[in-house]
């Protein structure tokens, strides 16, 4: 009885420890989540799916588009499809550029961001997803989704297939498909493309005018900034978020822009490929002599803490906001215009003839069809909202 | 039993080898001579031959670090100890009595809406609190005091907390918030600053003074609640006291480190293995084990790449077989 | 030698509303006096003690300790009157006898005091009058039935008592050990110690020599001697068994012995 007793009891606290480690281990993988809560009403769903179901089906008849995703995989979706659903934080604002917003059903609720809404109102009144990862299946079949947009998730990739629900891969959740320069500007291409054979149509030319703007940017970019010698580049630390100390490490957006820009991206040194948290020390060891701070709005937070005092950047007062507009600039789009940003703010002599305010302007007229008041623009560089907050 | 006499003293000692390497160790390279000129360069006039960086490394950066591991290593252990103690059961420890769940929720709500640090503390107290209160109150509702019955209800009670914070993460801003609150629940040093230390500090020393002072009077209560009170002990008094100071002890912890698992557990039944189990020996032991445990484990913690590690993880993997082993050469009875 | 220690006056003790567990007791202690409460199990005997010990408070009825009432003697002055061996230990750490019996110690020290020399030479002292002091190192834990008790007599002798109560002192040990420790407590009555103890043999309460207590079923308390309460229709009643009180002249005494089975 005793001996029963005992084992049962250390089961007890196995299993206690084990489950608390199990869930802060999955809250860790699952992907990030916004503070913004669900607006996602039954009556709405249903509204919407037979208001389109009729139309769909008609429209199918018309036949189909060939696809090929991020990862190679062909896949077909039937062409002028509606209530297609976002599942990746940067897809929203490539559905904004192909000019395809009035054919969605769905997004994930990191899509919805003021910028967004302000240009596009209606985007409110998507079902919204939880999840990138662990969407409510049955929402997506309430909604007759004509396709999914989605990252290389396996389980739900195979629970789509299951479904014969079509999707296309635009994002990748695990192993990067690229690990160079020239790989991640093509994947750059290859997502927007992706999503615009998907939808088919006007898309395929508005993809074409963006790679051509992004092209001809990086060659702007990339004329002024590839003759700089090892010497010449700063070094370079992109701050993500929390307190300074989460980073985008090697293989990420801001590791590639930044060397685009000019600079030596410090943190392309980490094991990992996209977050990471480092140690203080770590970011003393490198010194950096710029910091970006990306997805925080107030420089203090590194200015004012003593830790950080004696790197070179802060000793210095080299430390830079990230502007924000309709999707994060260091993941999405957008991150085109980050680009320039850094460039700007790493070798202000090479660039001075770039002027910021105009490339955001320009850059939501031509592919946003939306005029930026200049206090917008302001707001946008201070990495605020529309109503400056 | 054999007594080992000079256990505490060689603690001590170690506490302080520790200390020094942990001061030494790190991914920004210094010098002995450098370290050291460095400390007495604030007592003594001695030209500046090193950078900003260094001297921060040394005062802003490993200092304070090292003193958090200190004080947060000594007070789970501490707190462990003692709740084993009064709850006259070797199985418990911050964690399985829900404490660590509860204060964590606690810090979280307050993290969440932006509240400042001093709120996070108070409500992280109170988490704990009312955690401990809620896995005491369910083995009365079933008139059954047995190990068992309360290692059960702290499940309940710490499974109920946990998923409060899972809904608190779920909620959370991923940029700013979810990243604090995940810290919050793996247990990290990575942002401690010397005035984090010097906020949880007082509130630590006192409750570790009362509890030292009445270390000796836990054994009474460890003996049982009958025999207690035929010694003249005001058992409520005392066990809520000591509940109390325990609790600080562990929401303070958690407002610094985040929770720091299998500390609590492990470190007592290491004590006991030193000493005895005669609190008068086993509290001081603990403090100072404890200590030395975290402040290897954070320098580990430090130095195993440029990434942190959680501390949860490290002492998980050090503290879980390290348990087993111990009571496997207890061969104790539970 | 005959100054009243306890008096316990139409005490009664029920949990909430239910039956009373027991009802009237009326008894007093003197110094040097041995009270052997017998009675069938689950009768309230061990209830009664853990009333006069202060853990459980009677429904009605007076208790006086040393003329003062019972219940408002502070808890630190009551257990230097009345050391109290209940009947299960609680062992959970491997406390050594030499802290164990230093706990005893504890109505005497201050909030955040431990004990001091002074206790421990004490504690020391004790432990060899009782040949214990080869135990001391040893975990109280390991110690055999026999030894445990007289560790804990030990305990409560420390504590300096007037009135030693033991719940069932000699249960559950082999029959040497059993008149070992009932010539202990003899022993501690002729030091003017005031002793009540449970058992469930009437044979024990003859060996001491004491004042005997009755407990029935139904929680009745009635207080007498030998002579007036252990015969043979009152044995029956309280064993439902037919047990003869004769004197054994080998022995010398007289012994409850029950009859052919």
């Amino acid at each position: 009885m005793k001996k029963k007793t005992a084992s049962l009891m250390l089961a007890c606290v196995l299993a206690v420890n084990f489950t608390a480690l199990g869930i802060t281990a999955f809250a860790e993988t699952t992907e990030q989540m916004s503070e913004q809560t669900t607006e996602q009403t039954t009556e709405q769903t249903t509204e919407q799916t037979t208001e389109q179901t009729t139309e769909q089906t008609t429209e199918q008849a018309g036949g189909m588009n060939q696809v090929t995703d991020v990862t190679g995989r062909e896949a077909e979706v039937p062409a002028n499809a509606q209530n297609v659903v976002l599942l990746p934080g940067p897809a929203y604002e490539k559905a904004m550029i192909l000019g395809v917003t009035d054919r969605l059903g769905g997004i994930t609720k990191f899509c919805n961001t003021e910028w967004a809404s302000l240009i596009h109102p209606e985007i409110n009144d998507l079902v919204v997803f939880d999840s990138s990862s662990t969407p409510n299946i049955e929402d997506i079949m309430n909604l007759n989704a004509g396709f999914v947009i989605c990252h290389d998730y396996q389980e739900l990739d195979e629970q789509l297939d299951e479904l014969s629900i079509p999707y296309v891969i635009t994002q990748c959740s695990g192993e990067l498909p690229y690990s160079d320069l020239e790989g991640f500007l093509a994947f750059q291409e290859t997502e927007i493309n992706a999503m615009a054979e998907a939808f088919g149509g006007d898309a395929l030319d508005r993809a074409k005018a963006w790679c051509d703007y992004f092209e001809e940017k990086v060659a702007y970019v990339r004329e002024k900034t590839d003759s700089l010698t090892d010497e010449e580049r700063p070094r370079v630390y992109y701050a993500r978020s929390d307190e300074g100390l989460v980073t985008f490490s090697k293989n990420s957006y801001p590791h590639y822009l930044v060397e685009l820009a000019g600079g030596n991206y410090v943190a392309k040194a980490t094991p990992e490929e996209m977050n990471s948290t480092l140690t203080i020390e770590q970011i003393m060891e490198w010194d950096p002599e710029i910091i970006f701070m990306g997805r925080m709005d107030d420089t203090g937070i590194v200015l004012e803490n003593e830790a950080w005092s004696g790197i070179t950047a802060v000793a210095q007062k080299q430390v830079y906001l990230c502007p924000s507009g309709v999707f994060n600039w260091d993941y999405s789009g957008e991150s085109v215009l980050l680009m320039l940003y850094l460039a700007k703010n790493i070798h202000p002599d090479l660039f001075a003839d770039l002027n910021m305010e105009e490339e955001i302007k320009n850059y939501y007229q031509t592919f946003y069809d939306y005029e930026l008041s200049d206090e917008n623009v302001q707001n946008i560089l201070n990495h605020m909202g529309p109503s400056a907050q | 039993m054999q007594k080992k006499k000079g256990v505490l003293g060689v603690l001590i000692l170690l506490c302080l080898i520790l200390f020094c390497a942990g001061m030494c160790c790190g991914r920004f390279q210094i010098t002995f001579g450098e370290l050291a000129a460095v400390l007495a360069s604030r007592f003594i006039d001695i030209p500046v031959t090193w950078s900003q960086n260094v001297d921060n490394v040394v005062w802003a950066v490993r200092l304070p670090r090292l003193g958090g591991a200190f004080f947060v290593g000594a007070s789970l252990a501490l707190s462990g100890t003692v709740y084993q103690g009064i709850f006259q059961n070797p199985l418990v420890s911050p964690d399985l009595l829900g404490v660590s769940a509860g204060a964590c929720v606690g810090a979280s709500l307050a993290i969440l809406n932006g509240w400042p640090g001093t709120v996070i503390q108070i409500l992280a107290l109170a988490g704990g609190l009312v955690a401990v209160a809620l896995t005491n109150v369910i083995p009365h509702l079933f008139r059954n005091k047995s190990n068992l019955m309360l290692v059960l209800a702290g499940i309940i009670v710490s499974g109920f907390f946990t998923s409060a914070q899972g809904l608190l993460k779920y909620l959370a801003d991923p940029d700013t918030q979810l990243a604090l609150i995940t810290f919050w629940t793996m247990g990290s040093l990575a942002k401690v600053s010397a005035s984090d230390v010097l906020m949880i500090m007082p509130g630590m020393l006192v409750c570790m003074g009362i509890l030292i002072c009445l270390r000796w009077r836990i054994n009474l209560l460890a003996i049982g609640e009958v025999e207690a009170h035929s010694l003249g002990v005001n058992i409520t008094a005392l066990r809520g006291i000591c509940i109390v100071c325990a609790t600080v002890l562990t929401a303070s912890s958690i407002c610094i480190a985040g929770s720091v698992g299998w500390i609590g557990l492990v470190i007592p039944h290491l004590g006991r293995l030193l000493v005895g189990s005669d609190n008068k020996r086993l509290v001081p032991v603990s403090i100072f084990l404890g200590a030395s445990f975290l402040m290897l484990i954070d320098t580990f913690a430090r130095n195993l790449s440029g990434t942190e590690v959680p501390l949860s993880i490290l002492t998980g993997f050090i503290g879980a077989p390290a348990f087993l082993g111990l009571l496997l050469r207890q061969k104790r009875e539970i | 030698m005959d100054e009243l220690l306890l008096e316990v006056t139409q005490a009664s003790f029920s949990y909430g509303k239910e039956e009373p567990i027991f009802q009237n007791v009326d008894l007093t202690l003197k110094k040097g006096e041995i009270l052997t409460i017998l009675g069938p199990n689950g009768a309230g005997k061990s209830t009664l003690l853990s009333c006069i010990s202060g853990f459980h408070k009677v429904s009605h009825g007076i208790l006086r300790i040393g003329g003062q009432d019972l219940y408002k003697t502070a808890p630190k002055q009551l257990a230097r009157q009345i050391g109290f061996v209940p009947q299960n230990q609680i062992k959970t750490y491997e406390f050594s006898v030499r802290e164990y019996i230093a706990m005893g110690r504890a109505p005497y020290l201050r909030f955040g005091q431990s004990p001091s020399k002074a206790d421990y030479q004490m504690v020391d002292e004790v432990m060899e009058q009782m040949n214990l002091l080869p135990l001391a190192e040893k975990s109280y834990t390991k110690l055999s039935g026999g030894e445990c008790q007289q560790v804990l007599i030990a305990r409560v002798l420390v504590q300096q008592p007037q009135i030693i109560m033991l719940d069932e002192p000699v249960n559950h040990l082999d029959y040497g050990n059993q008149l070992k420790i009932l010539r202990l407590l003899k022993q501690l009555s002729a030091r003017s110690f005031g002793i009540i103890l449970t058992s469930h043999m009437p044979d024990h309460a003859l060996l001491l020599e004491g004042t005997i207590g009755i407990m029935d079923r139904e929680g009745n308390f009635t207080l007498g001697t030998a002579k007036t309460l252990l015969h043979e229709e009152q044995l029956q009643t309280l064993y439902g068994e037919k047990i003869c009180r004769t004197y054994v002249e080998q022995a010398k005494r007289e012994a409850c012995i029950p009859y052919p089975l």
